[in-house]
């Protein structure tokens, strides 16, 4: 039988070449270059606010009097004070905590929520995916608007003038109301990323280390979680990165419809209640509107960025 | 051809692996039309043997490979692996016994997960065995039991009927009850009353509502069951994952050294190669991984799916020669599906030719290729270049016409459409696969006489004769030919 003739090739395999220096730190530099590390230290920065504003030394209270009112900006008052005599910059801080914190949260229950739909959609295909893909279809249909006013208009009567507390943080006067804005965001949220997970589950879950796995024996679950997840994660997290930058426009939007605790300190808020004066006095919308702006801009290049670093080689041929 | 039949499996019981009469079949929508892909193939496979499968593509070669496998599983047909059939076995039977059934894929590149490292890959085996040998408590099998008939229930074609005519139904019976009361005249009360219509189309959707309460009510009473257990499980998981987390060290240590003998087997460096990922591999070096994957249980059967295919040729001769080494070390018999003809000369012990789902021919490889028996074989064996000016390749077998469709085979012998010695016959009854010499079966109603040899030019010449004295008398081309009713 079966001697390969004439091709009595002697089986020996050079030890594979040096993988690109990864860890050269020049290679590094180059690759990731001055933006990157602009926008990831200005959301430090934001992160830093969002958690620990409260107790920043010599930051003013969100609600704190420090001067006459529409005070433009200045030494005395940084970036000025606004209707109530409230200190635009100390605003601009402490609104990175609803207004970040809404969004990521949100961001989250969506990929949590969508990436499993997408997930399982795009595995089993056939009549469960028909079913999931309807009910997202059904999601994608309510106008977001109205899901968000219904939800906290019914389960978070207004109410509140003292800030609440969740562990250490304090949150805003109505918590409920923020929390139930948050969840609102959540699903609306969740059909869209369940769409991008089930575009890349079917794609691959085609592949043939799918098969290999199945044939291994491996159960459904454990394909979906160690071969297709971890392929289909990168493509969602950019995706939700950019969900994030989308999500504190919206917030900013709902805050501005007085969705959500209106009383809230939020870019969206300030914004909304600076917006009368915009000729006069346009540096209460100026300020938190430049905070919105810069932490956009940054998540949208930093999920460019992401994306770009994380496309892994599938061959090296 | 395209022939059906048992006639080539041999008789003694020490086949390692007997497959027969595997069908397979993928419906195309809810039309009830199917694609047959492999329709009633049978074949075996002695300890130590080498199968070669060979066929043009969409023969169904590759489906078969993956039938045996159970992914997916095949329509109708028994797969005995050591005399046990594998349909018979529960899924966690099955997944034991699929240590000894490995499978070797196309593309090395695409087989090998590129987010997990090589030494993670060729692990993934044993790390499946190594859990399943704990026992996941009962909440964890009720709610897969649970799944697997909500699912079973939903796909059943009775429920979707009647769930798509209730549907139909409630429309209908709202629109009559939209139609009337819009229809009707504002009373004095300021309201509409649809009178009898508007009536009808209540009871109408009443009964909608009756036709698919059932379902809707075992579908939500199941997922409510399916949610709670689903919620109770990671709970009384935990047990188990205690279990585990304790043994785990001492298992990735044994690990670390079955994966690095098994990447020594196949000439890949382990020390090196363990913390790669896939894309710093080249496809020879890939398709080793995946064969250390595949013999990291010591199967006693590897289904190689075109293994070298995708390869450069130098590095299929490598890939090969490991084979064939690893075979011999390791006691294993192969199934070796591909397409090309001479890597199928060179490793198999018997070769079986495929078409359209069927089976043509299968005869030990030099009595194969030397004297093909069936049309289809001829032309396959008259399509290898041949390195000699003198040949002219025009006056090959050249096969006319497209593959037909596997959706609408053509009655009989399926090659018929294609084939220069089809007559009525051909048409109206299917061929068996017969014996005509040693070791040689056929299954077509005119065979080749065989004696004229598989080179171009001689079989060329004789074919126009053929033509003449075989339509008439399918068992006058060759004395030795024992023939055998259908069925």
């Amino acid at each position: 039988m079966s001697v390969v003739n004439a091709t009595e090739v002697t089986v020996t395999v050079a030890a594979p070449a040096a993988p690109p220096a990864d860890s050269d730190d020049g290679y590094v530099a180059r690759k990731r270059g001055f933006w990157f590390w602009a926008a990831a230290a200005w959301l430090g920065f934001i992160v830093l606010c969002m958690l620990f504003s409260q107790w920043f030394p010599g930051l003013a209270e969100p609600r704190e009097r420090v001067g006459s009112p529409r005070i433009g900006p200045g030494a005395d008052y940084l970036f000025g004070t606004n209707n109530s005599g409230h200190s635009v910059f100390a605003r601009c801080l402490h609104g990175a905590r609803i207004s970040i914190g809404v969004a990521v949260i949100a961001t989250f229950g969506g990929i949590v929520m969508g990436g499993t739909v997408g997930l399982i959609s795009g595995y089993y295909r056939r009549g469960i995916d028909t079913t999931l893909s309807s009910l997202v279809n059904v999601m994608l249909a309510i106008p977001g608007l109205v899901l968000a006013l219904a939800l906290v208009g019914f389960f978070a009567p207004t109410g509140g003038f003292d800030d609440q507390r969740f562990l250490f943080f304090t949150v805003s006067p109505n918590t409920n109301a923020t929390i139930w804005a948050t969840i609102a965001l959540a699903i609306l949220s969740t059909p869209s990323i369940s769409r991008v997970a089930r575009a890349q589950t079917l794609v691959w879950s085609d592949r043939d280390f799918v098969l290999a796995s199945r044939t291994l024996g491996a159960r459904n679950l454990r394909i979906i979680i160690r071969d297709v997840l971890p392929n289909v994660l990168p493509a969602m997290l950019s995706f939700a990165l950019i969900g994030v930058a989308a999500l504190i426009v919206v917030q900013a939007a709902l805050a501005f419809f007085g969705i959500g605790d209106v009383t809230a300190t939020s870019w969206g808020g300030d914004i909304n209640f600076g917006r009368d004066r915009l000729d006069s006095e346009p540096h209460m919308v100026f300020f938190p509107s430049l905070f919105m702006f810069l932490t956009v801009l940054s998540l949208n290049y930093l999920s460019d960025k992401f994306i770009e670093l994380n496309a892994v080689k599938e061959a090296g041929v | 051809m395209a022939g059906s039949g048992g006639a080539h499996l041999r008789r003694d019981n020490d086949s390692v692996l007997r497959v027969e009469n595997l069908t397979v079949e993928f419906p195309i929508g809810t039309s009830g039309a199917k694609v047959h892909a492999v329709s009633d193939v049978s074949l075996d496979l002695l300890s130590g043997e080498t199968l070669g499968v060979v066929g043009e593509s969409g023969c169904g070669k590759s489906t078969t490979g993956k039938a045996i496998m159970r992914v997916p599983p095949p329509t109708s047909g028994r797969v005995m692996l050591e005399g046990t059939d594998l349909a018979s076995l529960d899924t966690s039977q099955l997944r034991e016994s699929r240590g000894r059934l490995q499978m070797i894929f196309q593309d090395p590149i695409s087989s090998l997960n590129p987010r997990r490292t090589i030494r993670d890959i060729v692990a993934e085996p044993l790390v499946i065995n190594w859990l399943d040998s704990f026992p996941r408590p009962a909440v964890s099998r009720w709610w897969e039991q649970v799944a697997n008939v909500l699912v079973k229930w939903g796909r059943d074609r009775r429920v979707i009927q009647l769930m798509k005519i209730a549907l139909g139904v409630l429309f209908f019976g709202f629109l009559l009850f939209v139609v009337s009361t819009a229809a009707a005249d504002v009373d004095e009360f300021g309201q509409r009353d649809g009178g009898a219509g508007a009536d009808l189309g209540r009871l109408v959707m009443l009964v909608a509502l009756a036709l698919a309460a059932p379902v809707v009510a075992a579908a939500v009473v199941g997922a409510a069951v399916w949610i709670v257990l689903a919620v109770l499980m990671p709970v009384f998981s935990i047990p188990r994952a205690l279990k585990i987390r304790r043994a785990r060290p001492a298992f990735e240590n044994e690990v670390d050294e079955k994966v690095a003998a098994a990447l020594e087997e196949v000439g890949i460096p382990p020390e090196v190669s363990m913390p790669k990922r896939p894309h710093e591999f080249s496809g020879g070096q890939a398709q080793r991984i995946s064969i250390a994957r595949a013999l990291i249980l010591s199967p006693d059967v590897i289904i190689c799916d075109e293994p070298v295919s995708a390869l450069d040729v130098s590095v299929q001769a490598q890939v090969l020669n490991l084979l064939e080494d690893l075979k011999a070390s390791h006691d294993l018999s192969l199934i070796f599906i591909a397409h090309d003809l001479a890597v199928v000369k060179n490793v198999s012990d018997r070769v079986q030719v495929m078409y359209l789902g069927k089976t043509c021919e299968v005869a030990n490889p030099d009595a194969l290729y030397r004297a093909p028996r069936h049309p289809y074989t001829r032309a396959l064996m008259s399509a290898i270049p041949v390195a000699d000016p003198r040949i002219d390749p025009r006056q090959a077998f050249n096969l006319e016409g497209e593959l037909p469709s596997p959706i609408a085979p053509p009655s009989g012998c399926r090659f018929r459409t294609r084939c220069d010695r089809a007559t009525e016959e051909c048409s109206e009854r299917e061929p068996v696969l017969q014996l005509l010499d040693d070791g040689h079966y056929v299954a077509c109603h005119h065979p080749l006489d065989g004696d004229d040899g598989g080179t171009l030019v001689s079989v060329a010449g004789s074919s126009a004769g053929h033509n003449g004295s075989s339509a008439g008398n399918g068992s006058g081309t060759g004395p030795q030919i024992v023939l055998e009713e259908d069925r």
